[in-house]
């Protein structure tokens, strides 16, 4: 992931760390909180992270840049997607539909919060069987109930619901989404300053 | 050191200023700047807003607008607390993140989008800042308290959730009636969900607010619908809030000036308010992921509407206003209500307890009245009441009125049937002591009669024992004669066995005569034939014989003819 963040984030100015993780926090809250946002970006959004775990992604990662017509992949898999969700109810007479897809910049970010989503996934799955990263020096209290907060609540469950189905308080749920997105700022972090 | 360390460490500097963060943290943990690091990074993420670490600022020092708290944060951009130093008022200001923000133009359509709206149930816009950093100004929806007098922010409906069913309707119709005058003014929210709407912290009103994604007169034949920073703007709206046809995809270019736009435009929002009222009412946003399908997939392939009674909220939802929130979310377009104002009459009609336009059946029209006026209900009732009992009375006096001279006839015939029964019994008893003494008398020919009768029966037993004597008698006898009777048949049977074996065997001898004669004139029969053939026989050797004599003759004759001497005249005569 190509996030902007130095090397050794406790040698930087706290304004420049604040800045670099300021940007961690909110792509990892946008990708926890994804149903808050508004959907054009987030359905295109979503349908690269459809791509991506298309594998298709991977292999042109193999290729050398100039040969990988990222673009072309994408729009090509984003409309054939859509155009099979259309078919289903009455279609509205489109035109210039394609006028709007996404210039190759912003589907290389769009690429990057894919992977995102699809880290925290797994990190989400390890922290549900008990796994937490052992690069991860601050303790967690429940990394279970962590894991298990934090997949129904990408699963688009509310609080409320999350609650009920664990059978513990408000909360304890909200304490755990928060110690859970901490934990993946964290780690996000350190990658980040591993590269 | 120890995991209590960490912890005990973080949930101290939790509530420290995030300056000193650092300082405290390298003095408690001088030898391990790794963990420092972590622990940075941890109580930065706790604290996001931390994180912008000061107030941002929109200008010079004589700038209008003074920002002063941070309401909500964003996506694209943060609601601010600010002051108006001009007119020395409270407004919001919504500032849009650099990186983030969609094009300055377009900011500038919301907010024209929002001020062509004047309506109580929207938040009006004031101002537009559309250079960097751009920001609306927006007003504050917000309450003095009425202890203190401090000013309190309003907070959205997602957040602030409503007290009671009656307070979400509430909730619903003013929004609706938001929705409509602006549809009046021909601008189209397009993102209705619960986070925009803001509720008065007090007062309990909402309002409705971010027009980012509303289509407007001003917006008509631009490209700013497929202009959008992520470009695909024909499918715009909050995945788990999107109408399905809007999930589906529609036209890039709807002009809200066309009529048929317009309807597919309302059709839109009317579901949008649905949307928010399943929301409210169930606590679950209509659509959400199923499997690997992302919210606005599943919207754009939904075959039903979204069930209400998903959550146990929901299902606690009356009927009747459960039908009000179906109609709207309504999957074809053309089933929702026509205007949102149909739909917030609905609503005031559930709150108000008036029929909904469902509810034409007489008695259901008449429960809500009586639930409407209920003391004027209960009055009715009571009158009711009263003039049924009144009818009811009366009715019954007559009936019993009627009754009573009723049995007063049947009584007097009584009296009269009473008096020809004593009559009757009079004479009756008369007769019974007639009868008495007739049965007196009979009583007394009958005992007589019974002496007879039992002498009668000591002679007739006496006879029937004689009888039986002699009738013993008589049977001993024909027994007797039954046995001899017996013998004679046994010796009539063994006659018979006897004759019957003579008449056998005489009819076999008299067979085997006839045999033997019929034998026997065979035997006679082949004694003549065996005659006759003996007679033929010698008849035949007698023929032989002749026959052989002559043969010798011919023999002997040839012998002499040969004997002769050839030059005789005649040959000697042969022998014979």
């Amino acid at each position: 992931m190509n996030v902007d963040m130095s090397s050794d984030p406790v040698a930087v100015a706290d304004g420049q760390m604040a800045d670099q993780l300021e940007r961690i926090i909110r792509r990892v809250k946008q990708s926890m909180n994804y149903r808050g946002s508004y959907s054009t970006r987030d359905i295109l959004g979503s349908l690269v992270a459809r791509w991506v775990a298309s594998g298709e992604w991977a292999r042109l990662k193999e290729l050398p840049p100039e040969e990988r017509r990222l673009g072309e992949s994408v729009r090509r898999f984003i409309l054939d997607r859509l155009d099979q969700l259309q078919r289903r109810g009455r279609r509205e007479p489109v035109e210039g539909e394609l006028a709007g897809l996404p210039d190759e910049a912003e589907l290389a970010e769009m690429i990057e919060l894919a992977e995102l989503r699809g880290w925290i996934a797994r990190c989400v799955a390890d922290l549900e069987v008990g796994t937490v990263d052992p690069a991860m020096r601050i303790p967690l209290s429940n990394p279970r109930q962590i894991g298990r907060v934090l997949g129904l609540h990408l699963d688009g469950k509310t609080q409320r619901e999350i609650a009920t189905e664990l059978g513990i308080s408000l909360g304890v749920v909200n304490k755990r989404l928060v110690e859970g997105t901490n934990y993946l700022v964290v780690l996000q972090g350190l990658a980040a300053s591993a590269r | 050191m120890n995991a209590d360390d960490i912890t005990g460490a973080l949930g101290e500097l939790v509530d420290v200023p995030p300056a000193t963060w650092e300082a405290r943290l390298r003095a408690r943990f001088p030898a391990d700047p790794g963990l420092v690091t972590q622990a940075l990074m941890w109580l930065r993420a706790n604290r996001e807003r931390v994180v912008e670490r000061d107030v941002p600022s929109l200008g010079t020092g004589d700038a209008r607008y003074e920002l002063d708290a941070k309401l909500d944060a964003g996506a694209t951009a943060s609601v601010w607390l600010a002051r108006d130093r001009k007119l020395g008022r409270n407004v919001a200001i919504k500032l849009f993140r650099l990186e983030q923000s969609p094009a300055l133009d377009q900011i500038l359509l919301e907010a024209r989008a929002a001020s062509e709206v004047l309506s109580d149930h929207v938040v009006r816009v004031l101002d537009v800042h559309d250079a960097e950093p751009p920001y609306l100004v927006m007003e504050l929806v917000g309450e003095h308290a009425p202890g203190r007098g401090e000013l309190v922010p309003g907070a959205s409906a997602a957040s602030c959730r409503p007290r009671d069913l009656d307070e979400a309707v509430r909730w619903i119709r003013d929004v609706a009636r938001g929705v409509h005058d602006a549809h009046l003014r021909n601008v189209f929210h397009r993102d209705l969900k619960p986070h925009n709407i803001l509720v008065t912290p007090i007062s309990r009103r909402a309002k409705l607010t971010d027009f980012g994604l509303a289509v407007s007169r001003a917006t008509a034949g631009t490209e700013l619908m497929r202009a959008g920073k992520a470009g695909l703007a024909r499918i715009a709206g909050t995945p788990a809030f999107i109408a399905p046809e809007q999930a589906r995809g529609l036209r890039a270019t709807l002009d809200p000036e066309d009529a048929d736009d317009r309807a597919i435009l309302i059709a839109l929002d009317v579901w949008g308010l649905g949307a928010i009222a399943f929301e409210l009412l169930s606590g679950a946003p209509p659509w959400r992921r199923e499997g690997d399908l992302e919210p606005w997939e599943v919207a754009a392939r939904a075959t039903t509407v979204p069930d209400l009674a998903c959550t146990p909220e929901g299902a606690r939802v009356p009927r009747r206003l459960r039908r009000v929130v179906e109609r709207a979310l309504a999957l074809d377009p053309a089933a929702r209500y026509a205007t949102a104002a149909e739909l917030a009459e609905e609503l005031d009609a559930v709150l108000a307890h008036r029929p909904t336009s469902f509810e034409r059946a007489r008695g259901v029209r008449l429960a809500l009245w009586c639930r409407r006026n209920p003391q004027l209900a209960l009055t009715a009732l009571l009158a009711v009441a009263l003039a049924t009992l009144t009818l009811v009375a009366t009715a019954s006096a007559r009936e019993a009125r009627h009754q009573r001279n009723e049995l007063a006839t049947e009584m007097a015939a009584a009296r009269v049937a009473n008096a020809e029964l004593a009559e009757r019994i009079s004479e009756g008893r008369r007769e019974l002591s007639k009868m008495e003494t007739t049965l007196e008398q009979k009583s007394q020919a009958l005992a007589a009669l019974e002496t007879t009768v039992t002498e009668a029966t000591h002679e007739y037993d006496a006879i029937v024992a004689a009888k039986s004597q002699e009738l013993l008698n008589a049977g001993a006898a024909t027994r007797q004669l039954a046995d001899q009777l017996t013998s004679m048949r046994r010796e009539r049977d063994s006659s018979r066995a006897a004759h019957k074996l003579y008449e056998t065997f005489w009819k076999r001898g008299r067979s085997d005569t006839e045999r033997a004669i019929a034998e026997r004139e065979d035997s006679e029969r082949e004694r003549d034939a065996a005659r006759d053939e003996r007679d033929r026989l010698r008849q035949e050797r007698d023929e032989a014989l002749a026959a052989l004599a002559l043969a010798q003759e011919e023999r002997d004759a040839a012998h002499a003819e040969r004997d002769r001497p050839e030059p005789a005249s005649a040959p000697p005569a042969a022998d014979r």
